[in-house]
């Protein structure tokens, strides 16, 4: 039987901060994106781990190791770093101090969030911009105890930055569109 | 100069609420316009080398790890075992909350998983028993202070990946004796608390549900232990002891406890891969900043500011806490430590003041800020559990923050109270 106590988890995001463990009280029902992300989630954890502890297994156990071992680990790791960060981006959940914003309302509130837009639009249009040159610039190298192509890996990068500036440009609009007087402290 | 735009900027971008990785970038792009070595390259590579890193891997597995066990049936046997230990005392409840915080400190490292974890189990039964709401939410947030202290801290992976020659292992090690001692001085004030707010009630258990609490309650006790005791005695890294408790977990609650489902498991994955990517982020665009931080020498002017205190280690070490306690009020632990340990750093060497002491310092002060308003994360779960008002929970809690401050201060004026502990656990290394 599970543990229902386990599951009452707090609010999605409370005044002041946006927090890291903060799965919804009511989460919405679950689609056929969310499942495929949780198994994609789920193919990374079990292979860094799986990779990781074999690696220390064989060392402890035959001493002996496999390198490709930590190299595969790392770049499970990268994967789920950035495309992980799209889902963030995407749920609007990355960490972010908004105490003195939720302080403002109406046409100051819209300004302020509207310049705020505009330079993460602004970071993000620099990341995904370097992002694509490094991986132009890496095509032809490989990684040394794997012999996977670079541009597989730092290509993530400027992926997560193209979905998230794409979250961002459609947020910028709606905030645009709505009328002042619909920001309210808070 | 660069020391203040680094500041100035920083502060700036944070007020406008943008998330704290994209600020990191931010200050990294005015940084590079001020030094002049404009190439938009470099902040994505040093991005990717930031994550690109086999110490922090043991974040993520930490992070599943310790969800596992939320989903999965541990952390109900960890409350139990704890009220087991201590609940026939008068207040047992609250003893039983913070028994079961050092406890579960050793399961997974995080203070706001820690928080979510007990205050879910914990909040309802101590209202039950007619605790008053913001006393029994205090009592929680107060103990989740401890999970960033305790090993297998995710906190002190972070410092010991941010700075390079800190071991983690001996961080963690660090952490160990003064995080029991805060848990014991926090169980001081629930004496006095349980007196004056007048509560009675204890908890009892028959011979055969203590045996059952104690049976069930084995294969969690025994994880910490043998996480330590294999990083410690150099059978793993943290790296691969963050793997082994991942599996652990998982073996635990799949196969032994049998309240994990595979659907549960896919998940626990998401959830875990969701923490990991916001910290990651902010680690990678923490790398980028620190490039720019160490190219423009803003660790030396920080050094040239605080040179009349370098002579006085003991008043550098209240200045700098002053500082990272005011900032712990407004920003959350881990950009905290990304952004300020590479700063202060340079500048404890300079003064010679041990690392690993000045580590748990920092990690003990940012970690209170974790409960003090106005930004708190641990304060909003916990307010978002208990249904509290977070006026009711910072005034509860005011006698637990005082004493941990004592414990700070203590720690501060006394470094052999972290230092001869870790000499005596790392065999005199």
């Amino acid at each position: 039987m599970q543990n229902e106590n386990s599951k009452e988890y707090p609010p999605d995001h409370a005044p002041g901060v946006y927090t890291l463990h903060e799965p919804d009280l009511n989460p919405p029902k679950e689609t056929k994106a969310q499942l495929l992300f949780e198994i994609f989630c789920a193919a990374i954890f079990l292979g860094m781990i799986g990779l990781v502890f074999y690696n220390a297994f064989l060392r402890y156990v035959f001493s002996s190791s496999y390198p490709p071992s930590e190299e595969w680990a790392r770049f499970l790791f990268i994967y789920i770093t950035f495309f992980g960060a799209i889902e963030a981006f995407y749920r609007n959940k990355h960490i972010a101090v908004d105490m003195f914003v939720v302080l403002l309302k109406g046409a100051s509130r819209k300004y302020v969030d509207i310049t705020a837009s505009l330079c993460s639009i602004f970071a993000l249009g620099l990341l995904l911009y370097g992002g694509i040159v490094n991986v132009l610039q890496t095509m032809d190298t490989y990684s040394v105890a794997t012999d996977v192509n670079m541009a597989f890996i730092n290509g993530t990068l400027p992926i997560m930055a193209f979905c998230a500036l794409i979250f961002q440009l459609r947020s910028l609009a709606v905030l645009v569109r709505r009328p002042a007087d619909t920001f309210h402290k808070g | 100069m660069e020391l203040f735009i680094f500041l100035g900027t920083l502060f700036f971008f944070l007020a406008l609420g943008i998330p704290i990785a994209l600020v990191l970038v931010l200050c990294a792009i005015v940084l590079m316009w001020h030094s002049g070595m404009w190439d938009a390259m470099i902040i994505p590579g040093s991005m990717l080398d930031g994550a690109n890193n086999y110490p922090l891997m043991a974040i993520p597995f930490f992070v599943f790890a310790g969800e596992i066990m939320s989903a999965g049936g541990l952390s109900k046997r960890v409350v139990q075992l704890a009220q087991l230990m201590i609940g026939r005392v008068r207040g047992g409840l609250g003893y039983a909350a913070i028994i079961a915080s050092i406890l579960f400190a050793g399961l997974m490292g995080s203070s706001v998983g820690e928080a979510a974890a007990l205050g879910g189990l914990l909040l309802p039964m101590m209202k039950q028993v007619g605790y008053n709401p913001g006393r029994a939410g205090a009592v929680i947030a107060s103990g989740a202070i401890l999970g960033p202290i305790i090993p297998p801290s995710t906190n002190f992976i972070l410092l010991g990946a941010t700075i390079s020659g800190l071991s983690i292992t001996k961080l963690f090690m660090i952490g160990l004796v003064p995080g029991i001692m805060i848990g014991l001085a926090l169980m001081v004030v629930w004496f006095f608390v349980v007196r004056i707010d007048g509560y009675n009630e204890t908890i009892t258990f028959t011979r055969a549900e203590a045996i059952k609490i104690l049976f069930d309650a084995t294969p969690a006790f025994m994880m910490p232990v043998l996480l330590l005791g294999g990083i410690r005695f150099g059978i793993f890294t943290p790296t691969e002891g963050g793997a082994f408790a991942a599996i652990y977990a998982i073996a635990v609650c799949m196969l032994y406890y049998r309240e994990l489902s595979f659907r549960d498991l896919l998940r626990v994955s998401a959830r875990a891969a969701h923490t990991t990517s916001v910290v990651m982020l902010v680690v990678a665009a923490a790398t980028a900043v620190g490039w720019f931080i160490t190219i423009a020498q803003i660790p030396n002017q920080m050094t040239a500011l605080f040179t009349p205190l370098i002579d006085n280690p003991i008043m550098l070490l209240l200045a700098i806490n002053l500082f990272l306690f005011l900032i712990g009020m407004v920003m959350d632990l881990t950009p905290n430590i990304l952004i300020f340990a590479p700063v202060f750093y340079p500048l404890i060497q300079q003064a010679g003041i041990d690392p690993y002491y000045f580590g748990l310092l920092f990690v003990l002060n940012l970690g209170i800020g974790v409960i003090t308003p106005p930004v708190g994360t641990v304060l909003y779960v916990v307010c978002g559990i208990g249904n509290i008002k977070i006026t009711q929970l910072v005034v509860k809690l005011i006698p637990f923050i005082l004493i941990e401050v004592i414990m700070l201060l203590v720690l501060l004026f006394f470094p052999s109270l972290s230092l001869t502990p870790l000499n005596w656990l790392m065999g005199g290394n």
